[in-house]
């Protein structure tokens, strides 16, 4: 079916529902749907084959006096977007599409949380973003609510929330978790049969920021940047490719190829570093020396792209800021061709260890139905067996010119999630390789560019954890509403299902093998597990209690 | 083939021997930067106008423009500083260039502060001082035309012109 | 033998056990691509300039009977080190060797001890595995370790028991593998994880002599299996062969990655079982020989 019917597909159905199809273009269908019908519609585009990608609240006052969430799907085999809008007045209620579609119910607390919408289903559930002592009726996305708001901090509303058993505490400081995030694992003997968990120490209110004054089109980017700390190229990237759409910006070829490049670059040292830590988790010092040995390189090569080992700072709406000269691009490819050899001869030494192959396979095992409920991306969705990468099926920048392979392994346990670590890296150097030769003449940036108002879009990029979603509401000088969507954001539901009796000693394995990125995502809840299995998406926080029954 | 499999974590050993070891003894021996990288900024007092234009594109507000009195004051903290070189992409007079340096740590907070500072010129009109001298110095080089009411800060010349315009229309002030 | 030479004997372990330590580091590391402790006197003696460091640091005492626990458990290393010295010297006295194998459990009893004294769940964790490793090799240990030393038995039978020794000294060392009860970023540093200062350097040193008496025996029995263990000739060379089995056993440690508590002991103890069943076969071979 070629792209024209699926839109006229898309077309008929909201026509069905008593919908309109507000805008089209080559990447996106932006539809508005009445809010009672949306769960059917919902239902039937998740039965199509749509991922859930993100949803996104948005106080919309200030337009058109109401407020909007927008539910983001994705038609991966078709390579486009399905943005469903509803509204509501102040006040008045909008509907869940959680029971539908179980994905959806973090971005819809958050859309709670931050903008105290009333969404039907969740009244119940606590706090998924905002603090505990944070007060009740300040929403902080809300326009009125300024950027630089500071509640007074009540000390007392603390641990209300948490449970009355006490279990193995992991974190908010952890020698695994490299960021503060709470996990509390139950266990019996030595296998984990619950897991209690709350994030969000480290939110930044970036989203905020960047509506604020303090910050314009320019100047954003860089912000975007210090999302990730691993993965910040990533997200600039998408801001960018963002605004690009939503403002029809035609971008250099050459400046979508060095994109493509250091976003390759940064999955490769990505990759190693998590192979590295992975290595470490499981005791092999030796493996975690050697591969970051094997990743300097690597690093050293992005500072001679950009500029800077990490944060590299070259991402400008319209374009990139430094080239890659001829000098450059020869000292890449040696690197690069070392790098392979290298971590070659490293990889067959590191798989044949025994204690990593036997504590990798078959703990963490995420089901493939599993993963498609809950839309998980990047290596877990591909480890999986679900073929799942941005790259492929929404291309972006240059990697339609480049060939590679995805590859996926359907065991969906901690080995294959790290398997297709190790195949992506070569896969990487090689596309890296491919888009230099091929590195096309011109210029690297736009010299002018207007960015209209109120126009909508989504991008998306690949990064080394998944699929990293942006979506922008534009506005005068500045977006008027940026989501951010963090790949570990959609996998940490995973995680319920993939602690389910893993051994302790896996367990911190299993937590690290979605590679999270906790302060890029920032965003936590509680997931409590039920042994049995019983209602597996059942509310997330209402396990331990249908499990004591 | 199972004892080749068994055999292969030696193979580590093989691995070590060939590499050797690769910690750099940092701060001694070369450098380990590369020629793009970016450290911290620099500003040329002498070719600075003190128009601001760094300020406005600097994304952590590491530059910073002050009024003193009579004097206007750039501010470069290099504890905000990213060390992205937008600044240095932007500046008009060229003023800003990005060093290699990286080792910029220092006991005490105003260690990390630069200050350029710029004295004002007074408008020739009124007498309160409004732009940088150094910027009328350097506009006036490159526009010689503006001469004439370089000096003059926006208001007078505000007020200069609707005089002006109201002479040529008659009227009588 | 006169007294200064026997005291000078004794004092070996107590000053070269950390020495020992700083070399297995730097060999570790040259594997791992590093420079590890810099310079001359750092390649020899880091272990020691960590103790003193820690040693320095002020004193955090979670609970006060921990503090005896540890104290006594160097005590009790310290107590087997000794005995270990003055077998060496008189090999022959059939009584210290009784004492030896008492004193290994009581100080291995100790350390366990210590583990699961704590209220930590990371600390109580690591102690439960701790005992699950113990008990897979310490029996096996103990009493292949005396038919060694007491009986001579034809060489097929002394070489299976070496390898039960040689194993179970790899194990009690806690090296990877096997140091699931430490782990330092699944459960924390697990048994370690509420000592600090002075009680971790207590702990620590305790460690280091422990593993000097693990592969000082390994050295020994190593001499008996060649057959020229007894004379004083030997051991010198057990004293000389120490270092050497301490690396080899660090070496080892850096091809490998932690185990897991259901995996590692059971594999242990089928291993185990394995060379005894051999060894009953060997028995019955040797004796229908006869």
């Amino acid at each position: 079916m070629s792209m024209k019917d699926v839109v006229k597909e898309i077309e008929g159905k909201v026509v069905e529902f008593g919908g309109v199809v507000e805008t089209i273009t080559d990447t996106a269908v932006f539809v508005e749907i009445p809010k009672e019908r949306v769960k059917e519609f919902a239902k039937w585009l998740y039965n199509a084959g749509a991922f859930l990608k993100t949803c996104a609240g948005v106080d919309e006052r200030s337009i058109n006096s109401r407020f909007a969430v927008y539910h983001i799907f994705g038609l991966d085999e078709k390579g486009i977007d399905v943005v469903l809008r509803i509204s509501s007045l102040e006040g008045e209620a909008l509907p869940s599409i959680a029971s539908e579609v179980p994905a959806a119910e973090w971005c819809e607390l958050e859309a709670r949380d931050m903008l105290g919408l009333h969404i039907l289903g969740h009244e119940s559930k606590p706090r998924l973003v905002l603090p505990q002592d944070w007060p009740n009726a300040v929403y902080p996305l809300r326009k009125d609510v300024p950027y630089d708001y500071r509640p007074p901090s009540s000390v007392e509303n603390f641990g209300k929330e948490l449970p009355s058993e006490v279990g193995l505490p992991v974190g908010p400081y952890h020698p695994i978790l490299h960021e503060p995030e709470y996990f509390e694992l139950y266990v019996e003997g030595e296998r984990v049969v619950d897991v209690f968990y709350r994030g969000f120490h480290v939110h930044r209110g970036i989203e905020k920021l960047a509506e604020s004054p303090r910050f314009t089109y320019k100047t954003i980017p860089f912000l975007a940047e210090r999302i990730c700390g691993i993965c910040g190229f990533v997200h600039s990237s998408c801001y960018v490719l963002t605004v690009e759409r939503a403002a029809k910006i035609e971008v250099p070829e050459r400046a979508q190829f060095i994109r493509s490049i250091v976003l390759e670059i940064e999955r490769i040292h990505s990759h190693l570093l998590w192979l590295g830590v992975a290595a470490h988790i499981l005791g092999y010092d030796a493996g975690f020396m050697h591969i970051w040995r094997i990743r300097e390189p690597i690093m050293v090569l992005a500072e001679l792209l950009t500029g800077s080992r990490k944060t590299y700072g070259i991402n400008i709406v319209g374009g990139v800021r430094r080239d890659i000269d001829e000098s450059k691009k020869k000292k890449a490819l040696d690197v690069l061709r070392n790098v392979r050899e290298e971590f070659k001869r490293f990889v067959e030494v590191f798989t044949s260890v025994p204690e990593i192959v036997k504590r990798a396979t078959g703990t963490g095992v995420l089901p493939k139905d599993d993963a498609r409920a809950l839309s998980v991306v990047g290596p877990t969705a591909r480890g999986s067996g679900l073929r799942r990468d941005v790259r492929k099926d929404y291309p972006y920048f240059a990697y339609r010119l480049a060939s590679f392979k995805v590859p996926v392994y359907s065991e969906g346990d901690n080995l294959a999630r790290l398997l297709v670590r190790v195949d992506e890296v070569f896969e990487s150097i090689s596309i890296v390789e491919q888009l230099l030769d091929a590195l096309p003449r011109g210029s690297i940036a736009v010299e002018s560019y207007e960015i209209p108002s109120f126009r909508k879009a989504v991008g998306a990029v690949e990064a080394p954890r998944g699929e990293d979603v942006h979506f922008i509401i534009t506005g005068h000088g500045r977006p008027y509403r940026w989501r951010v969507r963090a790949p570990t954001y959609q996998n940490i539901p995973a995680l319920k299902i993939m602690l389910r009796n893993t051994p302790l000693a896996d367990a911190f394995l299993t937590i690290a093998s979605i590679d999270p990125c906790f302060s890029c995502t920032d965003r936590a809840v509680v997931i409590r597990d039920v042994r049995s299995g019983f209602r597996r998406f059942a509310s997330l926080f209402e396990g331990r209690r249908y499990a004591n029954k | 083939m199972q004892i080749s499999r068994i055999a292969s974590p030696l193979k580590l050993l093989t691995i070590a021997l060939k590499v050797g070891r690769v910690t750099k003894k940092y701060p001694f021996g070369p450098p380990l930067l590369t020629e793009s990288f970016r450290g911290a900024i620099s500003i040329d007092p002498a070719k600075c106008w003190g128009c601001g234009a760094c300020t406005l594109v600097c994304p952590p507000n590491a530059l910073t423009m002050r009024l003193e009195g009579e004097k206007i004051v750039l501010e470069y903290f290099k504890g905000r500083c990213i060390f992205c070189g937008m600044c240095a992409d932007t500046c008009p007079a060229n003023a800003i260039i990005v060093t290699k340096e990286f080792e910029l740590a220092a006991t005490s907070v105003e260690d990390l502060k630069e200050d350029v500072i710029h004295k004002m010129s007074k408008c020739a009109i009124c007498g309160k001082p409004f732009v940088a001298t150094a910027e009328i110095r350097d506009v006036m080089k490159m526009q010689p035309i503006t001469e004439e009411y370089a000096n003059i800060c926006p208001e007078c010349r505000k007020k200069r012109a609707v005089k002006a315009f109201g002479m040529r229309f008659g009227a009588s002030t | 033998m006169d007294y200064t030479s026997l005291a000078l004997i004794t004092a070996i372990p107590f000053l070269v056990a950390p020495i020992y330590d700083s070399i297995e580091r730097k060999v570790k590391a040259a594997i791992q691509s590093r420079i590890g402790p810099l310079g001359l006197a750092r390649s020899f003696l880091q272990s020691w300039f960590d103790l003193i460091k820690l040693f320095s640091k002020e004193l955090v005492l979670t609970s006060y009977g921990m503090a005896l626990i540890t104290i006594l458990e160097l005590l009790f290393v310290s107590i087997t080190v000794v005995i270990l010295q003055i077998f060496l010297i008189t090999p022959q006295l059939e009584w210290v060797i009784a004492l030896l194998i008492t004193f290994l459990s009581i100080s291995s009893a100790f350390s366990l001890i210590r583990a699961i004294s704590l209220d930590n769940p990371f600390s109580s964790i690591g102690a439960f595995r701790e005992f699950y490793v113990t008990l897979a090799v310490e029996g096996f240990f103990l009493s292949s370790l005396a038919i060694m030393l007491l009986v001579e038995e034809p060489i097929i039978i002394k070489m299976l028991l070496f390898c039960i020794a040689a194993l179970s000294c790899y194990v009690l060392s806690g090296r990877t593998p096997f140091d699931i009860a430490e782990a330092e970023p699944e459960i924390a540093s697990g048994v370690y994880i509420e000592l600090s200062g002075p009680l971790l350097a207590t702990t620590s040193y305790s460690l280091h002599i422990r593993r000097y008496v693990l592969a000082e025996i390994l050295s020994y029995t190593l001499l008996k299996l060649i057959g020229i263990a007894g004379t004083g000739f030997a051991s010198l060379i057990t004293l000389l062969l120490t270092p050497i089995t301490w690396i080899v056993l660090g070496v080892v440690s850096v091809m490998l990655g932690r185990t897991r508590v259901d995996v590692g002991p059971i594999t242990l103890l089928k291993v185990m079982l394995i060379l005894i069943f051999l060894m009953f076969v060997a028995m019955i071979f040797v004796v229908r020989l006869v």
